[in-house]
């Protein structure tokens, strides 16, 4: 998972030719169960890093997700928003909620990486 | 002090162990360590129950048996129902009541049988209410009058079109019971009572046997190919879309069952004769209509009503709250249950849940959402 950031709330980013793309982990999908609607930012809208971004609704209750890095929201993923169950099967793939431009790219450097969000799970489900 | 954990120790049903071979995901309820799910999703097992059938551990359930004294004028005066008119093998849904014609519980109350005229009834209450049930029960008896918890009781329930099948291959005289009656069995030489009722809207059995029996009853009702366990989290929204009440969302103490949409549940010889607790405010509410009433809700949009959520008229003035809500499998949409006041809970109303600060659309729907599957015999 090289070039992939998590945050501690459990969203994955990554950073391609200037853009973001965002989701929630495999171990979030888990937690929440069978998710049933994403509340997607609107297009155009901007939020600073660890900004509540959108809220997922599973069965059992509803979660936020926070901006894991600064910047615009410029797509949302229309084929999670017809089928949201798409993030429990694929998170970390076709699963992926959100893109972001005008990123601040320094930001990432107060994420995790991926060996360190391991052991952060690790350490929060012993 | 002790180990601060120990204060946290869950209780655990006779079928905790097979939970965990099943795989389930533990959760705490009422105390207990239960089943939220178990291997594949609440939405699967949802859908599993709707059109095969499901086993329901509800052993942390409250059952405890009545007997002696003068039993029927003290249950009475706590229950609105009928308890003369109750025929061996009957069971009713009522509510416990208090003073002010709020619901202290809701139950079913059954007649298991008479002895030299004295009749043995079974209760099975909520488990996150069981123990403030007994006392409140006890405060009202009369001497000669006993309450007996049966903790070595454990409760099971088949729910879904397939269960009268699968069970009559163990317990072959099930198939003849109609809906809401109950008939005492023997298993193996153990004494087991079966009850045609559950939590899901679906036809279905209650069985309560010994707790050093109920694994080895459990897992022959699994060895069935139509039979899944099913956890709680689909229990919540199979019972949400049969209408059907969760004591502490859509009812409590403050309550009444006219408010709660329950009136029918009421008996008409009991509300004529008056003689029980908060009965003043319940004749009321029967004649008036009372402020507030228990209402559907569907909403337009995608996003889930949760329990607190305000509810608002369409000029934006708040007309009650959610108690209930989730997404519908069946339905395959965004469903809620809520406490509004009553001009507004008419089907068809538009009305509007705010979720998130956003104003989202919704439309009063009938009771129950999904139709009910109860076997009525014949």
């Amino acid at each position: 998972m090289e070039g992939y950031f998590y945050t501690k709330e459990h969203e994955w980013v990554t950073v391609r030719d200037d853009t973001a793309t965002v989701g929630i982990t495999d171990f979030a999908q888990k937690q929440l169960g069978d998710i049933v609607f994403i509340e997607f930012p609107s297009l155009g809208s901007v939020y600073s890093q660890g900004d509540e971004i959108s809220v997922i609704e599973s069965v059992k209750a509803a979660s936020e997700i926070y901006a894991p890095i600064s910047g615009k929201v410029i797509t949302c993923n229309d084929a999670v928003e017809g089928s949201p169950d798409l993030v429990n099967l694929n998170p970390e793939g076709d699963g992926w909620l959100f893109k972001i431009s005008e990123i601040e790219s320094q930001e990432l450097n107060s994420l995790l990486s991926h060996s360190e969000y391991e052991e952060y799970i690790k350490k929060i489900t012993e | 002090m002790g180990d601060p954990r120990e204060s946290y120790k869950l209780k655990a049903t006779s079928l905790l162990p097979l939970h965990k071979s099943l795989m389930a995901q533990l959760v705490p309820f009422a105390n207990y360590s239960m089943p939220l799910k178990y291997e594949t999703s609440i939405i699967s097992e949802h859908f599993h129950t709707r059109s095969s059938c499901g086993l329901f551990d509800v052993s942390h359930m409250g059952q405890a048996d009545l007997y002696g004294g003068d039993i029927i004028s003290a249950l009475e005066r706590i229950i609105p129902i009928d308890l003369r008119s109750l025929n061996i093998g009957q069971i009713r849904y009522s509510q416990i009541l208090n003073d002010n014609g709020g619901i202290v519980d809701d139950l079913m109350i059954s007649l298991l049988k008479i002895t030299n005229g004295q009749p043995l009834y079974r209760i099975i209450v909520n488990a996150s209410c069981k123990d403030k049930d007994y006392q409140f029960i006890r405060s009202h008896l009369n001497p000669g009058t006993t309450l007996r918890e049966r903790p070595d009781l454990s409760l099971i329930s088949l729910q879904g079109p397939e269960s009268s099948n699968v069970l009559k291959r163990i317990i072959p005289q099930v198939t003849k019971m109609a809906f809401m009656k109950c008939q005492k069995d023997t298993l193996d030489d153990k004494e087991i009572i079966i009850s045609r009722c559950g939590y899901t809207g679906e036809d279905g059995f209650e069985i309560s046997i010994e707790n050093n029996y109920v694994k080895q009853l459990a897992e022959k009702i699994l060895e069935y190919k139509e039979t899944l366990p099913i956890g709680l989290g689909a229990r919540d929204t199979l019972r949400l879309e049969a209408g059907l009440c969760l004591y502490g969302n859509d009812i409590n103490d403050d309550t009444s069952p006219v408010e709660a949409n329950l009136s029918w549940s009421l008996s008409k010889k009991r509300i004529k004769e008056g003689n029980f607790l908060g009965s003043s405010r319940i004749i009321n509410e029967l004649k008036t209509k009372p402020s507030k009433f228990r209402t559907g809700l569907r909403l337009l949009g995608k996003s889930i009503a949760r329990p607190g959520m305000a509810v608002k008229s369409l000029d934006g003035l708040e007309i009650g709250k959610i108690t209930s809500g989730a997404y519908s499998p069946s339905i395959g949409c965004s469903i809620a249950v809520a406490l509004i006041a009553n001009e507004f809970s008419n089907p068809n109303s538009k009305l509007f849940v705010e979720i998130r600060d956003k104003n989202v659309e919704a439309e009063v729907v009938q009771l129950p959402f999904v139709s009910n599957k109860y076997y009525r015999g014949g």
